[in-house]
């Protein structure tokens, strides 16, 4: 009942988001596509903790790479269609309000087992609620889709990395002779 | 008639086949002026990204998804991406009609598609050359393997063509450089293949790689291949075949050639006065100037499709439906390659081997159905890529920490994956075609191409007949979990367009004769795939590239005994 509750509150302020992008808070990004994501330091800095605790590389130096938050901003756009586009970033904004809803404090002030065990029931929860109206549905599906996209861009923002190449992957430019057949 | 604007030979297109044209003109000592629509491509200097690593790209690889809807043609196409893009004409700004849906994938610049291409290479044999007499399609080719077989080879040496010696009656052998090797699995499909058919036969795929160095690629300037296999970007070691690293700077050192990129042929110039074509009119595809341009020769090797543009959009009171098209069969009989269907599986066996590295190229099985003889309800046959490779593999599962040690832990190798796609023979028909539309033009003031070409029954019977063959071939040899597929491409995606100005003995049913001439302007020479009677299953690069050194040579032997004038 509860989490009717939320995804009511969160379909409304979805619908009143998107009206009227003055009226939100700073960490709510305005609903417009094919425009690369302008992220302010509260958006990046929340998209990253989110990344973070989803794939946390608190101990893989980065030496050449772009933030996780810059790689979003470019590619959310870049390839998806603008329908995708647009449910990302209403999902996010959902996303953003839902867990601070549940946790009841501040997003700087979660901490990243909250995130984990968020994305855990948000991606492991097939069942859809019943008697949930067209709107709240929309508003589960749009924090679905987000869920997934930050989780596989999180994990492509680290398996592209020059880092994540060269020592797991092993990538050369110049690989040598072809073995054609080896011990495994 | 300015006299800085005559040659003696002018070449239209810059690409692979064109490049054949212009260094044997010009080795043989003609003034050769090279016309290219595209912007020019020097060897190394113009590959921007040969040398970026995968982390260098802004987009990881990837085109986005706003530029594949505005070209959804060359989207379709599998070497279309972030690394190569800027090689592939955008479908938007080069606008062509499609009656059919037709993917027309498209390299404007110097180098035209060899820059691209998959560098696969196999000759003719006359079981390609004798098929449209023996069943009774298209018109009799009116050439054998003979007269092709020795600029085979001088194309293979010049090239670098790597191989083995299959002794093979369907798929003759040539001047080889060492193939690499098949991996196990492959092997054990050779050997199944040879266990339990008599006329199926699994090969290393012969690809114009340099894998051994010889003193004609030391004077080219190129290298060994490092199997990088980031060829489609261009190579710096120049160890593939492109007309960039090979034949233009070659035709250049004789100090004949004239390169003029940026350069739109409009159209050919036929005098009525002195019954032949004296010349060719050009756009600069950025003044938007035309120059006309004036020679003994002119070579048509700007791509198929657009050599027929060319041909129908050169009109005079001589040809007023297009040079030499007297019989109406100028843009007709177009085929193509038949590339739907392709079938996996999964080797289980072999789980203690693997194969480290990269290769440019794979397995090949040549053409084995109705070769001999006429024993299926098609027409003619197909050939088929095949490989095996085992990939690494690592969960993704779990969030957080948990998902972290599952990215770093050590990879498992997955099991032998194993595929193969049909390369299938289309057979020519005068409703497959190319016309030009009465109205509608491009920016430079040519009209626009429709293009009508589409699968028949025929095809469709080839299709279910490969994916039947094809798993009977890898049940025998123990695969499981066998997938096929037809996935439906229109036809263009195969990049292997042919016909519209078929060669030919009858003036009356062909446009070029034994030499590639023009039957009625015998100074006009088509070298691309325009030239094709039909199609056969090879890769057709290395004929093209064959016919126009045959071709090319024998033109100047024709003009040294004034036998062309
Ligand atoms: C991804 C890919 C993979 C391929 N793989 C293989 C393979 O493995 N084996 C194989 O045999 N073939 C392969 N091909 C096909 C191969 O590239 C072509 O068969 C070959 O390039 C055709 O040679 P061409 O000279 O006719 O045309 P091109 O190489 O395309 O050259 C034609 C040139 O003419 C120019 N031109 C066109 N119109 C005009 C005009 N009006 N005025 C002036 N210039 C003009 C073009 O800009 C171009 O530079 C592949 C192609 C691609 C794209
Ligand atoms: S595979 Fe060979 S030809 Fe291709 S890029 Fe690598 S080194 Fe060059």
């Amino acid at each position: 009942m509860e989490r009717r509750k939320a995804l009511k509150g969160l379909a409304a302020l979805a619908a009143g988001l998107t009206l009227l992008p003055g009226c939100r808070d700073k960490l709510q990004i305005e609903v417009r596509a094919n425009k690369k994501l302008e992220l302010n330091d509260a958006q990046s800095t929340w998209i990253e903790a989110i990344s973070e605790a989803i794939l946390p590389k608190d101990d893989v130096v980065f030496t050449t790479y772009e933030s996780f938050s810059k790689y979003i901003s470019k590619m959310v756009t870049f390839r998806n269609s603008e329908e995708a586009q647009v449910a990302f970033i209403n999902g996010y904004n959902s996303c953003t309000r839902d867990i601070s809803i549940i946790y009841e404090t501040r997003t700087s002030k979660i901490k990243p087992q909250q995130i984990i065990s968020y994305f855990e029931r948000i991606l492991g929860d097939q069942e859809p609620l019943l008697n949930t109206s067209p709107e709240e549905m929309k508003v589960q599906k749009d924090i679905l889709f987000f869920c997934h996209q930050v989780r596989k861009m999180s994990i492509e923002h680290l398996t592209t990395s020059r880092e994540y190449q060269e020592q797991v992957l092993e990538y050369k430019l110049v690989p040598g002779s072809y073995i054609s057949c080896t011990k495994a | 008639m300015q006299n800085s604007n005559k040659y003696d030979a002018i070449v239209i297109g810059a690409g692979m086949s064109g490049g054949w044209s212009a260094k044997e003109l010009c080795e043989r000592g003609l003034k050769t002026l090279l016309v290219e629509r595209g912007r020019d491509v020097k060897h190394i200097k113009d590959y921007p990204t040969t040398n970026l690593k995968p982390w260098e790209f802004e987009y990881r690889g990837e085109i986005s998804r706003a530029e594949k809807e505005a070209n959804p043609s060359i989207a379709r196409c599998y070497a279309y991406r972030e690394d190569n893009k800027h090689f592939f004409v955008k479908d938007m700004e080069h606008p062509y009609i499609q009656d059919e849906e037709f993917d027309w994938i498209r390299g404007y610049q110097v180098g035209g598609k060899s820059l691209m291409w998959a560098r696969q290479t196999q000759r003719w044999s006359d079981f390609d050359f004798e098929g449209p007499l023996r069943d009774g399609f298209a018109v009799d080719w009116p050439i054998r393997y003979k007269d092709l077989a020795p600029w085979y080879s001088y194309v293979e040496k010049f090239a670098g063509i790597s191989g083995n010696k299959d002794g093979l009656d369907t798929l003759p052998d040539g001047e080889f450089l060492p193939a690499l090797d098949l991996n196990c699995v492959e092997k054990h499909f050779q050997s199944s293949l040879k266990r339990n058919y008599s006329d199926r036969h699994l090969i290393y795929g012969r690809c114009a790689h340099i894998t051994e160095q010889r003193e004609i690629f030391r004077q080219q300037g190129r290298g060994l291949c490092l199997n990088r296999t980031e060829c489609e970007r261009g190579c710096p070691f120049g160890g593939y075949f492109n007309a960039n690293s090979t034949t233009i700077p070659w035709a250049a050192k004789t100090g004949n050639l004239t390169l003029r990129p940026n350069a739109i042929l409009l159209s050919i110039i036929y005098s009525d006065k002195e019954n032949k074509a004296i010349g060719v009119r050009v756009i600069d595809s950025e003044s938007k100037e035309i120059t006309e341009y004036f020679a003994k020769l002119i070579f048509l090797n700007a791509g198929a499709l657009n050599t027929l543009l060319i041909m129908l959009n050169s009109t005079s009171e001589r040809f007023p439906n297009g040079i030499g098209n007297d019989n109406g069969a100028l843009g007709k009989y177009v085929a193509f390659h038949n590339y739907r269907s392709r079938i996996n599986a999964i080797c289980e066996d072999f789980g203690d081997r693997k194969s480290v590295g990269k290769r440019p190229t794979s397995g090949y099985i040549p053409r084995f159905r109705n070769v001999y003889r006429q024993e299926t309800g098609f027409l003619r046959g197909y050939a088929a890529g095949f490989s095996a490779a085992r990939y690494s593999q690592r969960t993704k599962d779990g969030i957080g920490q948990e998902l972290k040690e599952h990215l770093f832990a050590p990879s498992e190798l997955g099991p032998w994956v194993v595929n193969s796609h049909m390369m299938g023979e289309t057979v020519p028909k005068a409703t497959n075609r190319v016309y030009l539309d009465p109205q509608k033009t491009d920016e430079w003031g040519m009209p626009l191409l429709h293009i009508s070409v589409k699968y028949d029954d025929n095809d469709e019977r080839m299709i279910r007949d490969f994916q039947d063959q094809f798993t009977d071939m890898f049940e025998k040899a123990g695969f499981v979990d066998i997938k096929v597929s037809d996935d439906h491409r229109a036809p263009g995606l195969d990049i292997h367009e042919m016909g519209g100005a078929r060669m030919g003995n009858d003036p009356n049913t062909s446009i070029l004769n034994r030499w590639h001439q023009v039957h009625s302007c015998k100074n006009i020479i088509v070298t691309d795939g325009a030239c094709m009677t039909s199609t056969s299953t090879q890769n057709p690069s290395l004929t093209y590239m064959a016919m126009a050194a045959r071709a090319a040579n024998h033109a100047v032997d024709e003009l040294e005994k004034g036998a062309i004038l």
